[in-house]
């Protein structure tokens, strides 16, 4: 009998129906938290937040394994664009919050020649590129889009709103990553992390394709930066690019396991309490949790949870399932 | 004469851009791994430095004697805690600047919640023995950068005869060359790893201590950017090459400093971003990088 890997099991087996009615009662839950009472919707907010955030990032680097450092550009240069047009546009918040999503992915497209370099050059490349954004807004003059002091929209103020508006997105972003992991594009993009040249040899635009998974991940955190900015109702160089806005999102990836729909969420949402409790009590530590996180993750479990299960899983299963083809897909390995 | 003067900065501030650059690129080039860490750990030393002199009267260039072997135990700690794990991985490159990265906010974040976030400064440590300043040729200098430019120039020379004529110098270069090859000439490479990872970190803490010695004040988060700094400088110089390093930071600093003389001062960080994004979207490999003077070696061979 063939043996087969975890993720298969997992896509036919009673757990499978188990997490997706998981899935549903979250869904169903969130969406009633606001009008029932009782929870804490601030504490939701953040936590759809984190969860939309990791899933975006995962998708282009858990599905191309680029690492982009750069990421908070996109969620400060959607802040700043759903302030401005608020502000100078008079725009209503919910088209501000597009006209955002929108710069997004217009600087998306400036950032896609970056793709030309690999690795460490491309992570090195986009961080650059976000810190002279960062400083480039706090060189522009004051009536447009506050310097250094940032920007105030503290009439847009909704709650209930913002929440619901954060809820959309992270079904959003979670369809998405569904729909990406399950379709033939996602199928090329793990073959193409997992063996580039055995891709290029069946004709697949590998350009091409990154550039997609690219363009879908950079839109989605431009426009959690402007729903964010009408929650918090101010938005300043400082706040909104904190290089946390691109960690936090790739350790909540890389713990929960890239490259797929689970992994992201298990991790945001474990991760998440625990960055919750420390925020309240130190604001510095935070930081200080994130960064030895990072290490540990990266030193002990650098499969993510998933792919350490799977990779237990393959042991237990003995020779036969060792082989690379039930190791390989989740990681990258070469 | 502003330009003349940005020159005669740009020099002294590029041999300390030389040193972090060369220390860690000796890093990136022996083991693969990219010490995101590393501009943070220079701050680190200054603070160190700081202290020393807050605390006890110690003056910067004394305090080198604390700063040095510290950091050579934190380098060599640091080596055995994480490199063994990170060559393993299937990306060395990538997973380093990931842990290196965590490891950066953790420094920045311990020094913001033990030291707070203003900005730090030793004024004239050596005014009660040289003067204050002297003049050169119409131009101010003061007398601690003149000494930090100095000890920096010393240091330089030294690091380039480590490398060129003691055993271990030679056993790096050679590793930076070609690390599988090393192997097969008897060399301990984990050894020969952890003393560069020790060495480089003394580098970066003596670059801390001359820090509080040519700019009059430094902060906890200035770390991040020497380190984009330090990247920008060894993609430029060549990536595992220390000779490179130390001309491209020299080059770094003069652009940077006459750059400044035109645009506002805030606009300074750009350059480094800007400088690093051109060079690295034009020549990843670095300017002149080994395989390109093999290829010329080779070219050469064959022709003649």
């Amino acid at each position: 009998m063939p043996s087969r890997s975890l993720r298969e099991e997992l896509g036919e087996s009673w757990l499978s129906r188990f997490l997706a009615a998981g899935g549903v009662a979250a869904v169903v839950v969130l969406a009633v938290a606001p009008v029932v009472g009782g929870l804490d919707t601030s504490y939701l907010f953040y936590l759809m937040f984190w969860v939309a955030m990791a899933l975006s990032v995962n998708l282009v680097f858990g599905y191309t394994g680029y690492i982009p450092f750069g990421y908070f550009a996109f969620y400060g240069v959607g802040a700043y664009g759903t302030a401005m047009a608020f502000i100078h546009l008079q725009l209503p918040m919910v088209g501000a919050v597009l006209v955002g999503g929108g710069l997004g992915v217009v600087l998306g497209v400036i950032f896609l020649p970056m793709f030309r370099v690999e690795g460490i050059y491309f992570a090195i490349a986009t961080f650059a590129a976000a810190w002279a954004i960062k400083i480039g807004i706090t060189l522009t003059p004051e009536g447009l889009t506050g310097a250094a002091t940032g920007l105030y929209v503290s009439q847009a103020y909704d709650p209930t709103a913002t929440y619901y508006a954060m809820f959309v997105v992270t079904v959003a972003v979670v369809l998405t990553t569904l729909w990406l992991d399950r379709s033939r594009y996602g199928t090329m993009l793990r073959a193409m992390r997992d063996d580039p040249i055995a891709v290029e040899m069946s004709g697949i635009n590998r350009a091409r394709l990154r550039s997609f998974a690219w363009m879908l991940s950079v839109f989605f955190p431009a426009i959690i930066g402007g729903i964010d900015t009408w929650n918090t109702t101010v938005i300043s160089p400082e706040g909104g690019f904190d290089v946390l806005l691109s960690i936090k999102p790739i350790l909540y990836a890389l713990f929960g396991g890239p490259g797929t729909l689970l992994g992201p969420i298990l991790g945001a949402s474990t991760l998440y309490v625990i960055d919750d409790i420390l925020w309240s009590a130190l604001p510095l530590g935070s930081y200080f949790v994130t960064g030895i996180m990072l290490m540990v993750v990266v030193l002990v479990f650098p499969r993510g949870i998933l792919g350490e299960f799977e990779y237990r899983e393959a042991l237990v299963r003995g020779a036969d399932s060792l082989s690379l083809e039930n190791l390989l897909p989740d990681r990258g390995e070469k | 004469m502003a330009l003349l003067n940005a020159i005669a900065t740009g020099i002294i501030i590029g041999l300390i851009y030389a040193l972090i650059a060369s220390s860690l690129n000796i890093i990136f080039g022996v083991m693969r791994i990219v010490n995101f860490a590393h501009g943070n750990f220079i701050i680190l030393a200054s603070y160190v430095t700081f202290w020393l002199w807050e605390l006890y009267g110690v003056r910067p260039l004394s305090s080198v004697l604390v700063v040095a072997p510290m950091f050579f135990l934190i380098g060599v700690a640091l080596y055995y805690l994480t490199v063994p794990r990170l060559l393993n991985a299937d990306d060395t490159e990538s997973m380093s600047l990931l842990a290196y990265f965590g490891l950066s906010i953790v420094v920045t974040a311990g020094m913001r919640i033990a030291w707070g976030a203003q900005s730090r400064g030793i004024p004239s440590p050596y005014e009660d023995v040289f003067p204050l300043s002297v003049q050169v040729a119409g131009m101010r200098f003061a007398t601690a950068r003149l000494i930090g430019a100095g000890t920096a120039l010393v240091l330089l020379g030294l690091l380039l005869w480590f490398l060129y004529n003691t055993y271990y110098g030679k056993a790096i270069r050679a590793m930076i060359q070609n690390r599988e090859a090393t192997k097969f000439l008897g060399i301990k490479t984990h050894r020969v790893s952890a003393i560069s990872f020790g060495l480089a970190m003394v580098l970066a803490g003596v670059t801390g201590v001359l820090l509080t010695m040519i700019f009059p004040a430094f902060s906890a988060t200035a770390g991040e950017h020497y380190t984009l700094i330090a990247f920008a400088i060894i993609v430029l110089g060549g990536l595992g090459d220390p000779i490179g390093a130390m001309i491209g930071g020299v080059f770094f600093a003069l652009v940077e400093q006459i750059a400044m003389v035109y645009l506002p001062l805030t606009a300074s960080p750009i350059i480094a971003f800007l400088v690093l994004l051109a060079v690295i979207m034009v020549r990843p490999g670095g300017m002149f990088t080994v395989e390109d003077i093999r290829t010329l070696r080779s070219r050469y061979l064959s022709n003649g």
